[in-house]
């Protein structure tokens, strides 16, 4: 038995090591960025950077340990005017057009007081034409150098990459702007290089579709042909490409994971959390990079927020006793050592626990406030297509009663994704008394949402009213509900802290479509075995194989990249990975950016929620 | 501002700073440019041989157009532009340079993997005369003739797939032009999509370009979006307008906020109400255009109506501004401070009947403006039904158009501070004696608890209870259960 055990903790060992390693994917990038820098003159260089997100970013690929060795001297934040600064001069921007104009508007008053300086533009991850267009129009492009900064996907943690290419929901589907998919395709046919080529490609949605199109298409315009075996360690045998369009319900619900919770409370931005002056408790604001080597974080973080509590208390008493075991007096030397040698380990993992106390305690205040359960039920009821009325009159107190905008749209979408529309004779009264509430202006937030299928207003029909309820039922996602079982039947005695099923993550009523779907993927081998999924589920299901699939040991564990087009939430996230034990895979989870439903909001609206 | 910059350009356009000098941005620019070439050997007979044809072309091509000037004169820079048209990054000039004919299959891989070096765009010093003799830089190898042949649509658009050096202006017929945004569409890549549609955009008219935006969809939206990033409202609109109406008004509307004084606001919002007229496929939205009008302009004159109050009346509405409040907040400011006002641009029941406010949302506010000002026993009255009936105890003894439950939701908000006594009385007409109890709990009436318990005579369950009470309050509930345990 005991070997058995052995051998099995020794295959996962084996196993550990074998697995893709995430972490070296930006390897090339880190060298480049310091390329930039090296092959310019030496002296003290400025870097202005476009945006604060970008700041936090560039910390996983070039922290300030690394830039001082750079010899940046100072770092700005872009802005219309900047009047100080030395001779060399570098911006790090996105493609994007209005940090051209501020650039160009530097240069230009510059040139203007005879102010001679170097300009270097680092674009991420590529200059685009449109932008070269405005500094050529502006007739300042001889004075800049422009490199690309082939900085795709960045790792975020162990099994998660993302572009952190924001608002990426709002660019495929309110402005129909694809400038985004080519940035998915290329950073595949990178990880491709890396991890040697992907046999067979999954995807869900249309965005997928013109995603794999591409990817196909640039390998052969590079004469990528061949099968190329990854550099060393395991190949990534699949990659699932899915739109966040074909899945709008999980965003939109309430996240109950810790780590989503922190997200949907506090907003985390590329791995760090940002605690304001009063949630820290500490006076300061506190920014804090959460990821698996965080003792604390890495416990609790895919954890039902109830669960959450009680690892923290534990967690406080190991400490305790391994401290007050430090002070011991009845000590041998050699026993001191070890201790002082561990007292680093032992501060770390304190202070983690006190930012980690600090924060739940924050997230449950928080949550208070509002009438948090009352929304989970109505989220979880909407879920179910039980009870309409209820949720109606939930949504419609939410709203009159000018309760947390975010809220109210957060049911009033659910409501209309999920049954397919929300008929006409609610829909107006809802949308009237949410102008009235949130302001007039937000009708274009309204047209917004309509436009991208988000709400949407369904006709009255002629079929009389107890046969029109029915049809309710027969809305697609309600079919998907039924056939990939996402709403269990027995919420009520669902173990939340040592959970069986992955509807854990919102509190046993739902698992994730999304995930659900990929699962069946995964296990099943193809689309071909859920028909009736495919069948009842909007946006094209389709499977290519570039390769027959080269090692194709039975039982043998597989990695699997699943990449999310157009956002994934965290929840999301846990969810893969306490699934993977199940389905015997190891996920690598790629996204375009990380989404709540907050920020889905945000992005398709025009105006600054005060 | 515009000489300062000519004078500076033209000092930095003769590129020939004396040797030894500080660095500056010219000579720094210098210095690479020799690296670059430096790496190169550069087999000159060959070079002459390009440089002999190129300018043969430019000749031809300067004839063509009627040109008289000299081509000596033209700079290597300005005939690119001619020869080759718009290469859109002078970068990839450099690269114009791959020794395989235009029907060659794919670019290398490699040329993908420059480094950052490789990557440098530099124009300055290259702006010598072609006199010189001076080899053009970053011309590596002989370039054979056939680089002049016009590659196909589709070779040119996987160039600026791939990020290749790609010429445009090879293509000058419609269908041509139209084959290249159909293959530009093809790639889906938006980068690809936009480059091609601001070649359109520079070489066909208005019009055309116009009709073309309209049969290719995606076409259209990424140059919607590329003006919506550039903040050319006045082009995006005319786009819109284009397109459809329905998106054209929103913009309208949209931008209509942006209007920081009230006045321009209004006129903004009154363009887009007279826009919509009569427009049935927008029947919706220009109602609640037209609402939001209606509002802005009644705001103004309230805002009139309360500049004139005395000032001892300060309040939350005293500082923050009513113009551009909602419409709930106007109401409310409505019925807290103007309640009895008999001026109809202030009068609670003017403003409902004005807007159509339904009774229920109209309820909702005035209670909550009650319970604001704290005045519960103007609250007891509109919720006291008047019917003879319900004074003597029969039918439901509350009055109003939503539930109890959430009158005491309302009423039971932190904020308002409603004294315990004032919410037990709400709390004790729940029919539900568990609801009663959980309200009874949520609320802190504790007292209405104990009454229920007692009701249920489960002393065990009471004793439990009145251990959950905070100990602050125990003692005033002490002596009622010390008499029922006795």
């Amino acid at each position: 038995m005991a070997t058995h055990i052995e051998e099995e903790a020794k295959e996962e060992a084996d196993f550990a090591s074998q697995v893709p390693r995430i972490s070296e994917v930006c390897d090339e990038a880190r060298k480049e960025f310091q390329n930039f820098f090296t092959s310019s003159p030496p002296g003290p260089k400025d870097l202005v950077i476009q945006s604060k997100e970008l700041m936090t970013l560039l910390e996983h690929v070039a922290p300030m340990k690394t830039l001082r060795s750079l010899e940046v001297e100072h770092i700005y934040l872009l802005e219309p005017i900047m009047k100080t600064g030395g001779p060399l001069r570098y911006y790090l921007t996105r493609p994007e057009i209005a940090p051209m104009q501020h650039i160009v508007n530097h240069i230009k008053s510059d040139l203007n007081e005879k102010e001679q300086r170097m300009y270097h533009i680092l674009f991420i991850p590529r200059v685009l034409a449109l932008c070269e267009y405005i500094l050529e129009r502006e007739g300042v492009i001889g004075y800049v150098k422009r490199y690309s900064w082939n900085l795709n996907l960045i790792p975020l943690d162990d099994h998660l990459l993302s572009l952190e290419h924001p608002k990426t929901a709002r660019a495929l589907l309110l402005e129909g702007n694809y400038s985004i998919l080519h940035l998915v395709a290329s950073s595949l046919i990178d990880l491709e290089e890396k991890f040697g080529t992907i046999p067979t490609l999954h995807g869900k949605g249309n965005f997928s579709k013109k995603v794999m199109d591409m990817f196909i298409r640039m390998k052969k315009i590079k004469g990528l042909t061949e099968f190329q075996h990854p550099q060393k360690g395991l190949g990534v045998s699949e990659v699932i490409l899915f739109d966040r369009s074909c899945d709008w319900i999980t965003p939109l619900c309430s996240q109950l994971t810790y780590e989503g919770m922190l997200d949907d409370v506090f907003g985390i931005q590329s791995g760090f959390v940002e605690f304001s002056k009063e949630a820290s408790g500490k006076g300061v604001p506190v920014k804090v990079l959460l990821n698996e080597n965080d003792p604390v974080f890495s416990l609790i973080r895919s954890m039902h927020f109830s669960g959450v509590s009680e690892v923290l208390v534990t967690v406080s008493k190991e400490l305790q006793r391994d401290y007050s075991h430090g002070r011991d007096k009845n000590k041998t030397i050699q026993e001191m050592k070890e201790f002082v040698k561990n007292l680093p380990q032992l501060r770390t993992k304190h202070d983690s626990l006190s930012t980690h106390l600090k924060a739940s305690e924050n997230i449950i205040r928080k949550k208070k406030e509002g009438d948090f359960q009352r929304q989970l039920s109505t989220e979880w009821t909407l879920l179910e297509g039980s009870n309409k009325v209820t949720a109606y009159d939930h949504i419609e107190e939410s709203i009159e009663g000018q309760s947390n905008i975010y809220s109210s749209l957060q049911l009033l979408c659910l409501a209309s994704v999920t049954a397919d529309g929300i008929k006409e004779k609610y829909f107006h009264p809802f949308k009237s008394s949410f102008l009235h509430s949130y302001g007039h202006k937000h009708l274009v937030t309204f047209y917004h949402l309509q436009q991208v299928g988000l709400l949407k207003s369904k006709a009255k029909d002629d079929i009389i009213s107890s046969k029109s309820l029915l049809k309710d039922d027969m809305a697609p996602f309600f079919q998907l509900q039924r056939l990939l079982k996402l709403v269990p039947k027995k919420p009520e005695d669902f173990n939340l802290k040592e959970p069986t099923d992955a509807s854990y993550v919102f509190g046993g009523a739902y698992i994730p479509l999304s995930v659900s779907a990929i699962g069946s993927v995964v296990s099943t081998g193809g689309w071909s075995h859920i028909e009736g999924v495919v069948k009842n589920w909007e946006g094209s299901s389709f499977t290519h194989h570039q390769f027959k699939s080269v090692r194709n040991e039975q039982g043998r564990r597989r990695v699997i990249l699943v990449y999310f087009v157009g956002g994934v939430t965290y929840s999301e996230v846990n969810t893969l990975r306490f699934m993977e034990q199940k389905l015997n895979v190891y996920f690598i989870i790629a996204t375009t950016d990380i989404v709540n439903w907050k920020r889905l909001f945000d992005s398709f609206m025009e105006f600054e929620v005060t | 501002m515009a000489t300062g910059m000519e004078e500076d350009q033209t000092e930095w356009n003769d590129g020939l700073s004396p040797p030894g000098k500080d660095l500056t941005i010219s000579n720094f620019f210098d210095t690479d440019e020799k690296d670059v070439t430096g790496i190169n050997v550069f087999d000159t007979k060959a070079m002459d041989h390009v440089m002999k044809e190129w300018r043969n072309d430019a000749h031809k091509y300067m004839k063509k157009k009627g040109g008289s000037k000299e081509v000596e004169e033209v700079k290597p820079e300005e005939m690119a532009l001619q020869i080759g048209g718009t290469i859109l990054s002078e970068g990839r000039r450099g690269r114009i340079k791959d020794d395989r004919s235009a029907t060659d299959p794919p670019l290398p891989s490699q040329s993908l993997k420059e480094t950052p070096r490789d990557r440098f765009v530099t124009s300055p010093p290259e702006l010598r005369s072609v006199d010189q003799a001076t080899p053009i830089v970053a011309m590596q190898r002989p370039v054979p003739s056939s680089i002049w042949t016009v590659p196909t649509i589709r070779e040119t658009v996987d160039r600026i797939l791939v990020d290749e050096p790609f010429v445009l202006e090879w293509y000058r017929t419609l269908d041509e032009k139209k084959g290249l945004l159909k293959e530009a569409i093809s790639t889906h890549d938006g980068n690809t999509i936009i480059t091609i549609v601001l070649f359109l955009r520079s070489t066909l008219s208005k019009a055309m370009f116009e009709a073309l935006l309209l049969s290719y969809v995606e076409a259209a939206q990424h140059y919607c979006s590329f003006l919506r990033q550039n903040t050319a409202w006045e082009q995006l609109k005319n786009v819109y307008y284009v397109l459809g109406e329905e998106r054209y008004a929103m913009l309208q509307y949209q931008l209509a906020h942006s209007n920081e004084s009230i006045n321009s606001r209004i006129n903004a919002v009154e363009k887009c109400v007279r826009l919509l007229k009569d427009k049935s496929s927008l029947k919706n939205e220009q109602y609640y255009i037209e609402e939001y009008w209606n509002l802005l302009k009644r705001q103004q004159k309230m805002e009139e109506v309360r500049k004139a109050l005395p000032p001892s009346s300060v309040n939350r509405f005293q500082s923050t501004p009513l113009l551009d409040s909602t419409l709930v907040t106007s109401l409310m400011y409505c019925c807290r401070f103007h309640i009895n006002d008999q001026d109809p641009i202030v009068n609670p029941e003017v403003f409902k009947k004005d807007f159509k406010i339904s009774e229920k949302q109209y309820f909702i506010v005035l209670l909550g403006s009650l319970c604001a000002r704290r005045d519960w026993p103007a609250i007891d009255t509109i919720l006291t039904p008047k019917s003879f009936s319900a004074k003597l105890g029969f039918g439901s003894k509350i009055k109003a158009p939503i539930s109890l439950q959430r009158i005491i939701r309302i009423i039971g908000k932190k904020t308002y501070l409603a004294d315990e006594d004032f919410l037990a009385k709400y709390i004790k007409q729940v029919d539900d004696l568990e609801l009663r109890l959980e309200l009874a709990t949520k609320y802190q009436c504790y007292g209405v608890g104990i009454e229920v318990l007692k009701g249920f005579k489960d002393i065990d369950r009471l004793k439990t209870y009145f251990d959950q009470i905070p100990v602050e309050k125990q003692r005033k509930y002490r002596p009622a259960l010390v008499k029922l345990f006795s």
